[in-house]
C-alpha cells in the first residue's frame, strides 16, 4: 500500500522525470513514429481455423481474432479444397458477422406477413411460441411439418434429417438455386456416378470448357481458380492450353487462350462436333467406345455444327485435334451449360469428350472421390451428413403444391438460398407459402424469405457456430471443422440447437434421436471430444490429411449418344429477338452477397459496375436500338418485365443478353435494396430451374437512377497505351 | 538486413476475379463509400483490377491489369510532396504518412499508375461494422492521401517475429493480403534482396515487365506476360 | 468620344490649376457615391458566401466538390493560375514602362500595381483553399518544429508559395514607395483621422530635393528588381504542372508559355480595370483613349505572341503522337471540345482582328470587348491546362471528366468578391491615380502647334530628380 510520504516521493520524482528527461532527448530522425521503436509491438492476434458458407463449395478458413473480434478472413494454408486461396465473398464474411442490420434477439411478426414489421421477444417466449404448435402437430400430423432449408452438409443435416425422421414428417426440401442437376444426372449417364468429379486441372495439358464458368461462381471456384493457376504456371516446361466454347465472354472465357463464341443453348452441339472429328480421324484413347459412337456421330460433322452454333467448322476440328494430341485434357461443362433448358443433355455431351480422350481415373483427368467414405459409420444416415449437391428444385416445387393444398401447418425456413428471391416469381412461393399458418424462419438477416416467417430465430454466422463440413468437390475426404472463432456477437442460438432442444422437449423419438445436449456435444462426440484427435484436428481445421480411395465403380465403356429435348426458348424471335443469359454474379453469388458493402463495392470483373445490376449486350446490338453504356432499358419477356442499365461486352453474340443474378432485393437491408431489379422475375416455372430459358426485347427507357463503372467507356478500350 | 520488397503480378494466372480487392478491403481499413459516391469515381480500393476490352465479336478479348501501388523506385510522388508524408523507407518502399498529410493531392496528380486515393470525407463504418477494422493501422481522416503500402504491418510483424527469434526473415514470411488470398496464385510478393527467394527466381522469366518503363519510375511491381498457346 | 479627350493644352502644368487636378485626381478619396457603398456590400455578401462555402468543405471535407480520382486538381487550381497570371499586368508593365520612361505610362501605374497586389493576394489563398487539411497548411511552413522537419524543398508547391510571396511582397513595396509622394500629398490636404494615417504612411515625405532623388533611385532600382521577379514566379507557377509526369503537362515550353499568358491575361485585366475606374471616378480627362490604344498594341502583340506559343506546342505533340500526350489533345476535340473552342475563339479569333483596327483600340467601349474576351479565353485556356491532362491519365481504363459543383463556384466567386471589395477599398482611402506622376509627366510636356494639329511632345530632362525641387 502507498502511503501519502511514498506517494509524494513517487509523485515528485515523476514530475522530476518528465521534467527532466524530456531535455536531453533532442529528435533527430525525420519522421519517428513511421518506423516505430523496437520494443513498440503490435497487439497479440489469434488465428482460429474453421470453414467458410458464403457459398456451398466449403473452403477452410483461418480467421484473425484480435482482442475478441475477427478481423481478417483467410483461406486455410492445409484445407486441400482451397490452400490458403480465398474469394472474395469468402473475405467478406466478416461483414456477415458485424453487419448492422443482422437479427440481435427473436423476433415475433408484428404486421401483415411480408411487411418485414417485427417485434423483439425473448428468447423463453420464442421457445414457447414455437413449441406449442409444434406439440400439437407432433400429436395430430406430424408429417405437416416442413423444413425448407439450404443444402445442410455434415452434422447439421444430421440434426435435421433425424429431427425431421423422428417427429414423423418426410418434407425435408433443400433448396440450391445452382445445385448441378444437369451435371449430376450426364455424370450418372456417363461415367455410372451420380456425383461430381474432380478435375485435376493442375496436371491437365488442355482444357475444354463449355460455357463453363469455374473460375467464377462454378461450383468450387477457389479450388479450380488455384487449381487453374497451376495448370497454366507450375510446370517448368507445360503450360495447359484452355480452350472456352459459350455465348459470352465471361471472367473464365476471358482467362481462355482461345474463346470461341457459340449460340446460347448449342454447348453439347459443339461437343458433339468434336466428338465427331475425334471419332472420325481416330483421334480417341478409348476406341471401343468410339466405336459405339460413330455410326451415332456421323451427324455431327463440323459443318453440321457449324450452321447450328456459329462456330467455324475449322475451328471445330482444330480445337479436338488439339484436345486429343494434347492428352491428358479435360472437357468441363459450366453452370450456364448446365442450367439451359436441356442442360443435361449439354453436361453429358461434354462428359462424352472425357470418355473419349480416355481420361478418366487419370492424373490431368477427372475421378470420383467417395464422398460417402467420410461418414462411413453412419451407414445408411451418411446421405445425411455428404448430402449429394443436387438443387432440390423438384422436391421444392412439389412441397410448393402441397403448400398451396394446405398439407402444411408449420414451414421451418433456413438456409442463404432464399427461395422468395430466386425461385421464379411464377412459381408464386410467397402465395404459397402464406397458406402455411405458422412459419418459422432460422435466419440472420431479414431477406424476401424471412419476412414471411411469423416467428424469427436469429442463428448466428458461421464465424461463431460448431459445425463440420465436407466441400462438393476438391475435399480429397477431408472433413472441415468449424468453431466459434468469436464470441456470438448477438444473442443467437444455430438451428441444430434449437431442434436439439425442441427435440428434448418433444421427448419421445425425438430426444432419444438427438440424445445431445447442445450441437456442441455432436459435434465433440462424433469427432472424440476435447483432449483428443478434435482438439488437434479444430487447429488443423478439421481432419485433412486422410485421403479418400477413387471410387472403383467408374463405367466408360457404355455410353451412349445423348439425345438433345429440343426445347426452344421462350418467347417469338420476332417480338423477343435476344436470347436471356443468366449467370451468377461472381460477388454477390445467388444473391446473398448483396448486403454486404464490399460485395457491393467490389467491381464486376465483366462490367466493371458497382452496386447495382445491368444489362450486358453486344456494342453492335446496342448501335441497333439506338443503346449507349448506361443507357436504361426495359427487358421484358414473355413471362415479365424489368429495367435495367445497358453495359457493353463486345465479346457476347449479338443476339444475346445476358445478367448476372443477385441484385433486385426489395427486403434485403439498405446495402441491397433498390439496386436494380431481379432477372428472375423474367423466367418461366419450367420443369427444371432453367437460367436459359427465354428471349427478351429491349427498349430505351429513361432510369432515374446511373449505373456506376470503374471502367471509363472510351479509356477501357486503349490497352495499347499500357503495355 | 536491406530488404527489397517487390511483386510480381502474373498476367497468365491472373482471372480478374477481384479477391485481391475485397483482402485488401479487410486488411487495410478501406472504407466502402457506397453508390453514388462510386459514381463519381472515388472508390477508395488500393488495388484495383483494370479490364480492357480489345477487339470485336467474335475475336473480342478482355485484358487484366490488376493494379496496386508500384512502389517505384525512383517515385514521382514524393518529389512532389512539399511535407514529407510521402517519402521513401529503408526498405525501398514509398511510405505514407498520414498525419503529415496536408491533402495537396500533387502526389496523385504526380503518379502515373494513379492508384493513389483520396479521402474526400470522414468516411464512416456503420456500427457494428468498425468492430472488423484492423487495429494495426489507422482510419484514414478526410484531407488525406493514402496508397497500397505492401501491407507494411505485415513486414513489420514479420520483422518482429524472426528478431524475437533470433533470425532474418525468410522467403515467405511476409505476404501481402491480395497476395495471399489470390486463388490462382497470380500475385507473388517477395525480396530481391534474397537471391534464393521464389520471386528472384520467378523475375529471371523472360516475360517480365514494368509498366510505363519509359518513364523510369522504376517499379518495383514486375508484371510477367500472358502466354499464347501450350507449352512454354 | 473624340470630344471627351482633352486638349492637349489642358495638360500643361502650367495651365492647370494644381487644386483641381488634385480634386480631378483624387475624386475616388474625395467623393463617396451611394454606388460604392452598394458595390462594397455586393463584394462583401459574395464574399462572405464564399467564405462560408468553404469553411463548409473544411468541415465535411472535399467530397462536396467535383473532385475525383483522377482529377485531382481542377477549377481551384486553375484559378490559382489565372489569379497570378492577372496580376501579371500592374506591376511588370509599370516597371517596364518606368525603365522605358514610356510617357504615357502615369495614369495607368496605381492602378495596376494595385491589382498585380490584390491579384496576388486572392491567388495567393487558393493554395490554401484547395488542401485537404487546410487546418495543417502550417506544415508546409518551414518554422522549427519539435519533429525537425523542414519542408520538402525538391516540391515545385514549396518553389511555388516562395514565389508567390516573394512577389507579392516585392509588388506591395513596390506599390507602397511609388505612392509615398501622392501620400505625402493626402496628408497634406486632410485633416482628421485622415491626416493621421496619411502622415503615418507618407513616413514624413516633404518633397525635398533629396528625398525626391532617393524616391527615384528607389523606384528604379525596385522596377529592375522586380521584373525578374514577375518573369521568374509565372514560370514557376507553371513547373507545378511542367515538373509532373503527367501527359500534357510535362513540357519544356511551359514556364515561357505561362509568362506570356500571365502578361496576356494581366494586360488585358488592365484595361478593364482602367475603364472601370475611368468611368466610376471619372477619370476621363487622365485615362485618355491614347492610353488604351496603347495598351490595345501591347495586347495586340501578346495575342500574336500567345497565339505563336499554343501553335508550338500544339505543333510538336501532334508531329510527335506519343500516346499519352496524344489522348489529352486529343480530349480537346472530344469532350472538352467547348472549353477548347472557348479558348481559342476568346483569345484569338475575336481579340486578334479587333486589336488590329486603331478604331477599336481608341474607343473605350469597343476595347472592351477583346478585353474581356481574352481574360475569359484564358480561364477556358487555365481550365484546359489543368483539367483534361488529368482526365486522360496514363491509364485509359481510370479516366474520369470533371465538372465544378456549386461549391466550387461559390468559393471562387467569393475570391473574385475578394479582390473586387479590396480594389474598392484601396480606391477609396489610397490614391488610386499616380498623382506625383502625372505631374511629373505633365511637367515635361508641352503641347506644340505643328501645322494645325497640336502634340504632346516632351521635354527629356537629363539626370531626372535635379528637375524637381
Amino acid at each position: 500500500m502507498l502511503d501519502r510520504r511514498q506517494f509524494l516521493k513517487l509523485g515528485g520524482a515523476t514530475a522530476f522525470a518528465t521534467l527532466f528527461g524530456g531535455c536531453d532527448k533532442v529528435q533527430r530522425r525525420l519522421i519517428p513514429f513511421v518506423i516505430p521503436p523496437e520494443n513498440y509491438t503490435l497487439g497479440e492476434a489469434l488465428w482460429y481455423a474453421s470453414g467458410c458458407d458464403q457459398c456451398p463449395a466449403g473452403c477452410g478458413i483461418v480467421v484473425r481474432v484480435s482482442e475478441g473480434r475477427a478481423k481478417k478472413i483467410e483461406g486455410n494454408p492445409l484445407h486441400p479444397v482451397n490452400r490458403g486461396k480465398l474469394c472474395a465473398r469468402g473475405q467478406a464474411a466478416l461483414q456477415a458477422l458485424y453487419h448492422p442490420e443482422r437479427f440481435s434477439r427473436p423476433m415475433k411478426r408484428s404486421g401483415p406477413r411480408g411487411s418485414g414489421a417485427y417485434a423483439p421477444v425473448s428468447w423463453e417466449e420464442a421457445l414457447s411460441l414455437l413449441m406449442e404448435p409444434l406439440k400439437k402437430i407432433k400429436a395430430e400430423a406430424p408429417s405437416s411439418l416442413l423444413m425448407l432449408t439450404g443444402p445442410m452438409r455434415g452434422h447439421a443435416g444430421l440434426v435435421a434429417g433425424r429431427f425431421m425422421k423422428s417427429f414423423g414428417s418426410p418434407n425435408r426440401v433443400a433448396w440450391d438455386p445452382f445445385g448441378p442437376d444437369a451435371m449430376l444426372s450426364a455424370n450418372a449417364a456417363a461415367y455410372g456416378v451420380r456425383d461430381l468429379p474432380e478435375h485435376d486441372l493442375a496436371n491437365a495439358r488442355y482444357l475444354l470448357s463449355f460455357s463453363g464458368d469455374f473460375l467464377e461462381t462454378g461450383i468450387s471456384p477457389v479450388h479450380y481458380a488455384r487449381e487453374y493457376g497451376r495448370m497454366r504456371g507450375d510446370r517448368e516446361t507445360i503450360r495447359g492450353k484452355f480452350v472456352h466454347f459459350g455465348p459470352r465472354l465471361s471472367m473464365t472465357a476471358a482467362a481462355a487462350d482461345l474463346f470461341l463464341p457459340c449460340a446460347p443453348g448449342t454447348e453439347g452441339f459443339v461437343a458433339l462436333g468434336i466428338a465427331h472429328v475425334m471419332v472420325r480421324d481416330r483421334l480417341t484413347a478409348a476406341s471401343s467406345a468410339a466405336g459405339r459412337l460413330a455410326d451415332d456421330l456421323g451427324a455431327w460433322s463440323p459443318e453440321e455444327v457449324e450452321k447450328k452454333t456459329g462456330v467455324h467448322a475449322h475451328d471445330i476440328a482444330a480445337a479436338a485435334e488439339e484436345f486429343a494430341r494434347n492428352q491428358p485434357g479435360l472437357a468441363i461443362a459450366g453452370t450456364t451449360a448446365a442450367t439451359c433448358a436441356d442442360g443435361a443433355f449439354h453436361c453429358s455431351a461434354v462428359a462424352l469428350l472425357n470418355v473419349l480422350a480416355g481420361n478418366v481415373g487419370k492424373p490431368g483427368g477427372l475421378s470420383f472421390p467417395n464422398r460417402a467414405q467420410a461418414f462411413a459409420k453412419y451407414g445408411p444416415e451418411a446421405g445425411l451428413l455428404s448430402p449429394s449437391p443436387e438443387s432440390g428444385y423438384a422436391g421444392t416445387r412439389a412441397a410448393l403444391e402441397k403448400m398451396r393444398g394446405g398439407a402444411f401447418r408449420i414451414a421451418f425456413l433456413s438456409g442463404a438460398t432464399n427461395p422468395a428471391f430466386t425461385l421464379p416469381p411464377s412459381l408464386k412461393f410467397g402465395e404459397a407459402l402464406s397458406k402455411v399458418p405458422f412459419v418459422v424462419a432460422f435466419a440472420s438477416f431479414l431477406d424476401e424469405t424471412t419476412s414471411l416467417a411469423d416467428l424469427v430465430l436469429p442463428v448466428p454466422t458461421a464465424l461463431e457456430t460448431w459445425g463440420d463440413d465436407l466441400a462438393p468437390v476438391g475435399h480429397a475426404g477431408a472433413i472441415t471443422l468449424r468453431q466459434p472463432v468469436v464470441e456470438p456477437f448477438h444473442d443467437t442460438r444455430s438451428m441444430p440447437d434449437i431442434l436439439i432442444a425442441a427435440a428434448k422437449e418433444l421427448g419421445g423419438e425425438p430426444a432419444k434421436a438427438l440424445p445431445w445436449g447442445s450441437f456442441r456435444e455432436c459435434i465433440e462426440k462424433a469427432y472424440g471430444g476435447p483432449g483428443g484427435e478434435m482438439e488437434k484436428a479444430l487447429q488443423r481445421g478439421g481432419f485433412l490429411g486422410e485421403a479418400s480411395s477413387p471410387r472403383s465403380a467408374v463405367r466408360t465403356g457404355g455410353v451412349s449418344l445423348p439425345k438433345a429435348a429440343d426445347r426452344p426458348l421462350e418467347g417469338d424471335p420476332k417480338a423477343f429477338p435476344l436470347a436471356l443469359h443468366l449467370y451468377p454474379s461472381i460477388a454477390l453469388y445467388d444473391g446473398r452477397g448483396a448486403n454486404l458493402p464490399w460485395l457491393q463495392e467490389m467491381p464486376d470483373p465483366v462490367s466493371t459496375a458497382v452496386w447495382r445490376n445491368w444489362i450486358e449486350i453486344n456494342p453492335k446490338t446496342a448501335a441497333g436500338l439506338g443503346l449507349a453504356e448506361g443507357d436504361g432499358v426495359t427487358v421484358t419477356s414473355p413471362s415479365g418485365k424489368i429495367t435495367a442499365h445497358v453495359a457493353f461486352n463486345p465479346g457476347i453474340a449479338p443476339d444475346v443478353a445476358a445478367m448476372p443474378l443477385g441484385q433486385g432485393h426489395t427486403k434485403y437491408g439498405k446495402y441491397a435494396n433498390g439496386r436494380g431489379e431481379n432477372p428472375i422475375s423474367l423466367l418461366p416455372a419450367g420443369e427444371t430451374y432453367a437460367l436459359q430459358a427465354t428471349r427478351v426485347a429491349l427498349v430505351k427507357t429513361k432510369l432515374s437512377t446511373a449505373l456506376a463503372r470503374t471502367g471509363h467507356p472510351e479509356g477501357q478500350w486503349k490497352v495499347k497505351n499500357m503495355m | 538486413m536491406k530488404h527489397t520488397w517487390a511483386m510480381a503480378i502474373d498476367l497468365d494466372r491472373c482471372t480478374g476475379c477481384g479477391a485481391c480487392v475485397v483482402a485488401c478491403n479487410a486488411e487495410n481499413n478501406i472504407p466502402t463509400i457506397g453508390e453514388t459516391e462510386a459514381g463519381k469515381n472515388r472508390l477508395m480500393h488500393w488495388i484495383r483490377v483494370n479490364r480492357y476490352w480489345e477487339g470485336e465479336f467474335p475475336e473480342a478479348q478482355a485484358v487484366y491489369l490488376p493494379m496496386p501501388c508500384m512502389q517505384c523506385e525512383r517515385a514521382p510522388c514524393e518529389l512532389v510532396c512539399p511535407v514529407y508524408a510521402t517519402y521513401h523507407n529503408e526498405d525501398g518502399l514509398n511510405a505514407m504518412v498520414y498525419n503529415r498529410c496536408i491533402g495537396t493531392r500533387y502526389c496523385a496528380n504526380n503518379c502515373p499508375y494513379s492508384v493513389r486515393v483520396f479521402n474526400w470525407y470522414d468516411y464512416k463504418w456503420e456500427k457494428p461494422l468498425d468492430e472488423q477494422l484492423s487495429p494495426d493501422l489507422t482510419v484514414r481522416s478526410r484531407g488525406v492521401m493514402e496508397k497500397c503500402t505492401f501491407c507494411i504491418q505485415r513486414i513489420r510483424r514479420a520483422k518482429e517475429t524472426a528478431a524475437e527469434e533470433g533470425r532474418e526473415i525468410r522467403d515467405g514470411d511476409v505476404v501481402p493480403a491480395c497476395a495471399q488470398t489470390c486463388p490462382p496464385g497470380a500475385l507473388l510478393f517477395g525480396d530481391l534482396a534474397d537471391p534464393h527467394s521464389e520471386i528472384t527466381r520467378k523475375l529471371k522469366d523472360p516475360r517480365r515487365f514494368r509498366l510505363m518503363e519509359h518513364l523510369g519510375t522504376e517499379p518495383r511491381v514486375v508484371y510477367l506476360k500472358r502466354q499464347k498457346g501450350a507449352g512454354r | 468620344m473624340s470630344a471627351e479627350a482633352p486638349r492637349a493644352d489642358d495638360h500643361h502644368l502650367a495651365r492647370t490649376d494644381e487644386a483641381e487636378m488634385f480634386e480631378r485626381l483624387s475624386r475616388s478619396n474625395l467623393v463617396t457615391t451611394w454606388r460604392w457603398y452598394l458595390g462594397v456590400g455586393v463584394a462583401g455578401a459574395v464574399l462572405l458566401w464564399g467564405l462560408i462555402v468553404f469553411l463548409y468543405m473544411a468541415m465535411v471535407g472535399m467530397g462536396v466538390t467535383g473532385y475525383n480520382k483522377p482529377v485531382f486538381w481542377g477549377l481551384y487550381e486553375a484559378s490559382l493560375v489565372f489569379w497570378i497570371g492577372l496580376s501579371h499586368s500592374g506591376t511588370l508593365i509599370s516597371a517596364i514602362l518606368r525603365l522605358t520612361h514610356a510617357t504615357w505610362r502615369a495614369p495607368v501605374l496605381r492602378g495596376a500595381e494595385a491589382m498585380t497586389a490584390f491579384t496576388l493576394m486572392v491567388g495567393g489563398l487558393i493554395p490554401i483553399v484547395h488542401l485537404g487539411r487546410n487546418w495543417r497548411v502550417y506544415y508546409a511552413l518551414p518554422y522549427p518544429s519539435s519533429r525537425e522537419l523542414w519542408p520538402n524543398m525538391r516540391s515545385p508547391l514549396m518553389w511555388d508559395a516562395m514565389a508567390i510571396t516573394t512577389y507579392l511582397l516585392g509588388s506591395l513595396t513596390f506599390l507602397y514607395v511609388g505612392m509615398i509622394p501622392d501620400l505625402a500629398l493626402l496628408r497634406d490636404k486632410s485633416a482628421g483621422w485622415r491626416r493621421k494615417f496619411y502622415s503615418a504612411l507618407s513616413l514624413g515625405f516633404r518633397g525635398t530635393h533629396e528625398q525626391w532623388r532617393r524616391y527615384h533611385v528607389a523606384s528604379t532600382l525596385f522596377a529592375i528588381l522586380i521584373i525578374p521577379i514577375a518573369v521568374s514566379v509565372h514560370s514557376i507557377v507553371s513547373w507545378d504542372f511542367a515538373m509532373a509526369k503527367t501527359p500534357g503537362w510535362h513540357s519544356t515550353i511551359f514556364a515561357p508559355y505561362f509568362v506570356v499568358g500571365a502578361i496576356f491575361s494581366g494586360i488585358a485585366g488592365v484595361v478593364i480595370v482602367m475603364a472601370i475606374l475611368r468611368k466610376a471616378f471619372r477619370l476621363e480627362s487622365v485615362l485618355t483613349p491614347l492610353h488604351f490604344d496603347n495598351l490595345g498594341k501591347l495586347l495586340c502583340t501578346m495575342t500574336l505572341l500567345w497565339g505563336y506559343f499554343y501553335f508550338t506546342e500544339f505543333l510538336t505533340v501532334w508531329y510527335n503522337r506519343n500516346p499519352e500526350e496524344w489522348e489529352v489533345f486529343g480530349s480537346y476535340g472530344g469532350h472538352y471540345l467547348p472549353l477548347f473552342l472557348t479558348m481559342v475563339i476568346c483569345n484569338f479569333v475575336i481579340p486578334f482582328p479587333m486589336l488590329c483596327l486603331k478604331r477599336v483600340r481608341r474607343s473605350i467601349s469597343l476595347i472592351l470587348v477583346p478585353a474581356c474576351s481574352i481574360v475569359i479565353g484564358m480561364y477556358a485556356e487555365r481550365l484546359l491546362i489543368v483539367i483534361p491532362s488529368l482526365a486522360r491519365r496514363n491509364d485509359p481504363f481510370i479516366w474520369a471528366n470533371y465538372f465544378p459543383t456549386w461549391v466550387e463556384f461559390s468559393v471562387m466567386a467569393g475570391a473574385a468578391a475578394m479582390f473586387v471589395l479590396l480594389y474598392m477599398l484601396f480606391a477609396k482611402f489610397f490614391p488610386i491615380m499616380a498623382i506625383s506622376d502625372i505631374k511629373e509627366r505633365l511637367f515635361h510636356t508641352t503641347g506644340r502647334t505643328i501645322g494645325g494639329m497640336t502634340v504632346e511632345s516632351i521635354a527629356q530632362v537629363e539626370g531626372e530628380g535635379e528637375a524637381h525641387a
